[in-house]
């Protein structure tokens, strides 16, 4: 009897949770779609002409969202403020490296916020992938199916994380916005190293069905 | 073709920027060559930008947008120099990631250090940190067969050059092979081009003697 109502409790408080969600979602969903278009226009600019309108226009859309993700992540707002710096002189100097067919602006953002945190926390260049470099494989044909589910990813990355179990997705949000190592998460949680590392396995692989639109199997 | 690849986790924890300098120097060097791999982590890095696109916003310092914007009047084009990795023949089929750490020389491992039975090994520099995981090239002449040995704890090794096998199955350029606590294996490498790759472990060095990166590597 205890257990079934602690089940039911649990379970209408993710439900509640799922709720909250999606109503959120709604206002969250549409805006973005609007405006990766008009970043890539500006970004598009800055590569071309080296337009600095276009530049600041770009950093007074995007700067403040960059801002609220490192600061998320764990850095006042001095140390925010110059990486903000720094990832917008880099987005300066790359633009022409943006690919709009290859990934979203908000994806393109991401990667170098993440690589200028790192390169600044650690005091040293992160070893990342060359993208120019002449050994790189040539990606494997998108099969139909794909291509759909690739359209359909900016509705689905959200709601996946949001699908996967709580044990699952709290691992997920560690690993993303308290940037913690395995076995940091395994420390905190008081959870053996090897179950933190088949949670995160399972999770990421559940993820990766859902965002490649292939839940089946 | 790869046949063994990275876990989604070890990808995943790259795409989102907390591996650890060595473990992102070997999933760099894979996805270098590996799509499937690459492609899982374009997957996660579009997830990272979806919850950069949702964060919440907060003010920008306007002398932020001055000052960068007197940064980008005074130089408008640089930044290529931090690029240029050496040309040298020797190092052809080495992914440029990994390029960079490694010594010069007439052949690859002509700078590197000498271990017992022929093995070369080279211990990449990632910079200052205290991390603790550590990043080793290991060259094995043609049909060497190592120690049956364990391991204490995880261990990833990246085939760059030849290959080898053990009971688990056969490693070929490219390839991962990943090994635990309860791993306990017998390699032998490739009959005729031996093997060159990159191995990445956690832990301090125990051993300090001569034979000491041998034993290390091989943790008995």
């Amino acid at each position: 009897m205890f257990l079934e109502n602690t089940f039911e409790t649990a379970n209408l408080s993710a439900k509640m949770s799922y709720i909250n969600y999606k109503q959120d979602k709604t206002y969250k969903v549409l805006k973005p779609a609007v405006k990766d278009e008009e970043l890539t226009n500006l970004i598009g600019l800055v590569a071309t002409k080296k337009d600095k309108t276009a530049f600041s226009n770009l950093f007074k859309l995007v700067g403040p969202r960059i801002k609220g993700y490192l600061m998320k992540l764990g850095s006042n707002d001095i140390v925010a403020e110059d990486l903000l710096q720094e990832v917008m002189l880099t987005v300066w100097r790359k633009s022409e490296t943006f690919d709009r067919s290859k990934a979203a602006v908000s994806t393109w953002l991401f990667t170098i916020a993440r690589n200028k945190r790192i390169d600044m926390l650690r005091k040293e260049i992160r070893p990342q992938l060359d993208p120019m470099d002449p050994m790189l494989t040539p990606n494997e044909e998108e099969s139909a199916d794909d291509a759909y589910g690739s359209k359909q990813e900016s509705l689905k990355i959200t709601d996946a994380i949001n699908l996967l179990p709580d044990e699952q997705s709290i691992l997920i949000k560690m690993t993303y916005y308290e940037d913690k190592s395995h076995s940091m998460i395994a420390e905190e949680l008081k959870m053996p190293l090897g179950t933190v590392k088949s949670r995160i396995r399972l999770a990421s692989t559940r993820l990766k069905k859902l965002l490649e639109g292939n839940i089946h199997d | 073709m790869i046949k063994h690849h990275l876990h989604p986790e070890i990808l995943l924890s790259y795409a989102a920027g907390n591996t650890s300098s060595s473990e992102s120097l070997i999933v760099a060097s894979h996805i270098t060559v590996c799509s499937k791999c690459r492609r899982e982590v374009e997957t996660f890095e579009k997830l990272g930008g979806k919850l950069l696109e949702e964060s919440d916003s907060v003010d920008v310092n306007a002398s932020s947008l001055d000052s960068i914007m007197s940064k980008i009047s005074d130089h408008v084009s640089v930044d290529n120099a931090s690029d240029v990795v050496s040309t040298n023949a020797v190092f052809k089929n080495i992914p440029s990631v990994l390029r960079k750490y490694l010594p010069d020389g007439s052949n690859l491992t002509e700078n590197w250090s000498k271990g017992i039975g022929g093995i070369k090994y080279f211990d990449i520099d990632l910079g200052n940190s205290n991390q603790n995981t550590r990043a080793r090239m290991l060259s094995i002449p043609p049909g060497k067969k190592l120690p049956h040995h364990g391991h204490e704890s995880q261990e990833l090794t990246l085939v760059i050059q030849g290959g080898f096998s053990d009971e688990n199955g056969s490693y070929d350029v490219g390839d991962v092979a990943i090994e635990d606590e309860k791993n306990i294996h017998t390699p032998i490498s490739d009959s005729k081009e031996g093997c060159i790759c990159l191995v990445v472990y956690e832990g301090n060095l125990k051993f300090k003697g001569p034979l000491g990166p041998i034993l290390n590597f091989l943790k008995i």
